[in-house]
């Protein structure tokens, strides 16, 4: 079962009808069997058996650590821990990252080489909850809360279907009395969890999907392409990334409001960022959060001097793009590239401050502060041409046909070549701008609507999705990007 | 006064819904396919609600079976009242379902089935099950059929409502699609007969060369729906008969046709293989439109006027050339009938082509 499926909208519906059915001290086990009947329908036995097994050990090492009373032994219950979720990981995700390795090394040295991958099946949301699991562990051992007691509510937390698949990468403490006893919603939160859901639908399905189609195309054989397409392309990746990445958490987000669950926030309007590191407080917050908590601070993050700051950005950069999978397209794309821009923007604040100084500039003038936004797009942009290439080489024929002006052996204008026409261009520059709409209302802190109109756009957004989306037959329109971490 | 606002609450929630429903189903019936084009077949299944004349014959089965019986000249001839449900790929369970419901409608005293569908075990296009089932009513032999025969990707949800199979046409409709969204199309068949006045000589060339079989037995599922078919014919006091039309393609090979044989000498039906019959007069160089795979009108008159005293002396269908209501409905489908074959014997003779059908 995946979140794009007719069943998935079964699922949700009975389970809706169940909760609204049963008295609320059972919603919990509604919706711990609900997540466990959605990951063996989605992942298989192989998925269900190791999420049980990491759900167990992690609460299992909860107590023992809360229970102990010798240093010692709490850390190292700790280190094994961490030890078994990370060998896991590594088991099922970076098998392949030796070959990747000598792809990467040949490259340099301007041979080509086909890494012979395993292509090893992982449990479903392993990258997510393994993070979860771990947060947590170390949380008892940081005596931040006390341990969980009750299995279901731990399990609930491990195994939840609205953040197993794309996350949020959720906090134990943030989501605990939601899992504790997931509350009757109210119509209001029924209504606007609708409307989340909804929008994320339409995110999803009405835009992304449709930027799928060319972005398919031309990243399947760049070489090809007129650099004005590469560049179109390359752009429009990185909002198919977001429509769809942010699509998901959205769509969960409404749906777990339905339930009464309400999850972290994982997307804050990213594109308005003024530089790199906003980026990445306001894009994949969960996961951003998760690195800072346990690996920038434990690590000493800006308190031992520049060149130790560095170095922890570098360490925490290099896990988070190896987090996404074994390829050094990851790696380098969503990490190191990103941990560059940031040393390098360090490194020139001062003559950024300089020339504002200099032209009499203020840093806050709003022509300054879409220019910055656009900048901080152009070059996060650059890193997932890298993270949506199949390999580093790709990646440079890519930037190398942009930035060279590359001519390509099709026209330019010619869309048919792309698989969409004027209308789909038109539907993806309405989305867009409804999608910019909503983020600036959100920015500026307005609301986005009125109570009163909330149940208007209820129904325009489903007839708009099931109108204009791309699903269903002759449509892959069923994983979304980041399912795949 | 909290129970004046929830009656509100509830009364526009319930405005709110009509008015989603009603944009979605103006939508739907905006973007199904309506078949005014090239492909006129998709309108054949929904074409035999609107015909309220009963029929002594009902001919069952795939391409075979639409473009190789002429009902007009059975009824021109023979005075025999025929209706062919038959569609494009028609698969026998497919067939199964369509006769069950028809049945429900009328209890006809022979039912052909063309037999050539025997060697198809699976769909191989999804269109041709849309083609099949779009225009079917909802009854439990529509849903039976479409769960027997449907792709493994197809939705059966899709099928409930259309919308979601054929929203992408939003970007591409016609004239055509906003001119029949809520109005009947023109019936383009008769009485489920697909005329084609062009002719294109047999070519054993055009075809694919034949590939050998290891196994020319039909499939269990197509020889279990022939089963309840035949079954379902003898409750209902229905005569069935097995047929197999002159087509060249498709090669019709020996274990087909012992196992057909086989099959009607079993269970004692009739079975007419017109490959074996030269009295007809089939000439492939002029009965047929498509190189010797499908029989054109003229073909189709040719087999219409060897079926016709077999159903007349065998099994005693009867004249109803007398019965002045049916003939008044039949004789104005049988001048439709020859005009539309005058007119394209003319155009074909001027241009050596139909336009409607220029881009097969």
């Amino acid at each position: 079962m995946e979140y794009i499926s007719y069943s998935f909208i079964v699922f949700v519906a009975a389970g809706l009808l169940v909760c609204a059915l049963l008295p609320v001290r059972y919603r919990r086990y509604v919706l711990l069997s609900g997540s466990l009947l959605f990951v063996g329908l989605s992942g298989g036995f192989f998925s269900l058996g190791s999420l049980l097994l990491g759900i167990g050990l992690s609460f299992l090492a909860g107590r023992l650590i809360e229970a102990s009373g010798s240093r010692t032994m709490r850390r190292w219950v700790l280190l094994l821990t961490v030890l078994f979720h990370l060998s896991l990981l590594f088991w099922f995700k970076y098998q392949d990252l030796w070959e990747y390795t000598k792809e990467l090394y040949w490259y340099l040295r301007g041979t080509e080489y086909l890494p012979e991958l395993t292509e090893r099946r992982a449990p479903l949301g392993i990258s997510f909850y393994t993070l979860m699991l771990i947060g947590y562990v170390a949380d008892i051992y940081m005596r931040k809360y006390r341990a969980e007691t009750s299995i279901s509510t731990f399990a609930l937390y491990g195994s939840y279907f609205g953040h197993i698949v794309q996350g949020p990468i959720d906090a134990f403490d943030e989501v605990r009395a939601d899992m504790e006893g997931p509350g009757r919603p109210g119509v209001q939160d029924m209504e606007s969890g609708a409307l989340l859901m909804l929008y994320g639908l339409f995110k999803k399905l009405v835009i992304a999907e449709r930027l799928a189609v060319p972005v398919n195309a031309v990243f399947s054989d760049p070489a090809s392409y007129h650099w004005s397409v590469l560049l179109i392309c390359a752009f429009g990746f990185t909002l198919q990334l977001y429509m769809d990445f942010s699509g998901c958490v959205d769509m969960v987000t409404g749906i777990s409001r339905m339930f009464g669950i309400r999850l972290s926030q994982n997307f804050r309007q990213p594109f308005f960022s003024q530089s790199i590191a906003e980026f990445w407080r306001r894009w994949h917050m969960t996961l951003g959060a998760f690195f800072r908590k346990y690996v920038y601070i434990p690590l000493g993050g800006n308190r031992h001097g520049v060149l130790r700051k560095h170095l922890n950005t570098i360490v925490v950069f290099l896990l988070s793009g190896l987090w996404h999978g074994g390829n050094w397209t990851y790696i380098i794309g969503t990490g190191l590239l990103h941990c560059v821009y940031m040393i390098l923007g360090q490194c020139l604040r001062p003559v950024n401050t300089a020339v504002l100084r200099l032209f009499h500039m203020d840093r806050d003038a709003l022509p300054l502060r879409v220019l910055r936004s656009l900048w901080v797009f152009l070059l996060v942009t650059i890193g997932f041409v890298l993270f949506r290439s199949e390999s580093v080489a790709m990646a440079m024929t890519y930037l190398g046909g942009m930035a060279g002006l590359q001519a390509g052996i099709y026209e330019a204008a010619d869309l048919s070549v792309l698989g969409i026409g004027t209308p789909d261009i038109l539907i993806i520059l309405a989305g867009l701008l409804t999608v910019f709409y909503v983020s600036l209302k959100r920015e500026l802190g307005h609301p986005v609507c009125s109570s009163a109109r909330r149940r208007d756009l209820i129904g325009v957004l489903i007839f708009t999705v099931i109108v204009l989306g791309f699903y269903g037959r002759g449509y892959d329109a069923s994983a979304f990007i980041y399912a795949a971490f | 006064m909290q129970t004046e606002d929830r009656k509100r609450a509830y009364a526009g929630i319930l405005v709110r819904v009509i008015l989603l429903l009603a944009a979605l189903f103006t939508v739907q019936r905006l973007v199904e396919p309506k078949y005014t084009g090239t492909v006129i077949e998709g309108n054949f299944t929904a074409e035999y609600y609107r015909d309220e004349t009963p029929h002594d014959l009902i001919i069952i089965g795939n391409c075979e079976s639409y473009e190789n019986i002429s009902p007009m000249v059975l009824w021109r001839d023979f005075g025999i009242t025929s209706y062919i449900r038959g569609n494009a790929n028609q698969l026998i369970p497919q067939s199964y379902h369509i006769l069950r419901e028809t049945l429900r409608y009328e209890t006809p005293k022979a039912v052909i089935l063309n037999v050539q569908a025997m060697t198809v075990a699976e769909q191989s296009s999804e269109e041709y099950n849309r083609m099949v089932f779009d225009g079917m009513r909802w009854s439990r032999d529509k849903l039976d059929g479409i769960l027997a025969s449907r792709l493994p990707d197809e939705h059966l949800i899709e099928y409930v409502f259309p919308i979601l199979r054929y929203k992408e046409r939003i970007t591409e409709l016609t004239t055509d699609d906003f001119r029949y969204a809520f109005s009947e199309r023109p019936i383009q068949s008769y009485n489920g007969y697909y005329l084609r006045a062009d002719v294109r000589p047999y070519d054993p060339d055009s075809f694919p060369y034949e590939r050998r079989r290891e196994d020319y037995a039909f499939s269990e599922k197509n020889m279990e729906y022939l089963e309840l078919m035949t079954e379902l014919c003898r409750e209902n006091g229905v005569e069935l008969i097995l047929m197999k039309a002159p087509s060249a393609y498709p090669v019709w090979v020996e274990p087909y046709e012992e196992q057909i044989e086989s099959f009607a000498k079993e269970h004692g039906l009739m079975y007419l293989n017109t490959l074996e019959h030269e009295e007809i007069g089939i000439d492939l160089d002029t009965d047929t439109y498509d190189g010797g795979l499908h029989l054109n009108v003229y073909g189709a008159e040719k087999i219409s006027g060897w079926l016709g005293p077999i159903l007349r002396d065998s099994l005693g269908l009867e004249d109803h050339r007398g019965d002045s209501e049916l003939s008044s409905i039949y004789e104005a489908r049988l001048q439709a009938y020859e005009a539309e074959k005058a007119a394209q014997e003319l155009e074909f003779s001027e241009t050596g082509y139909i336009s409607r059908y220029r881009n097969e």
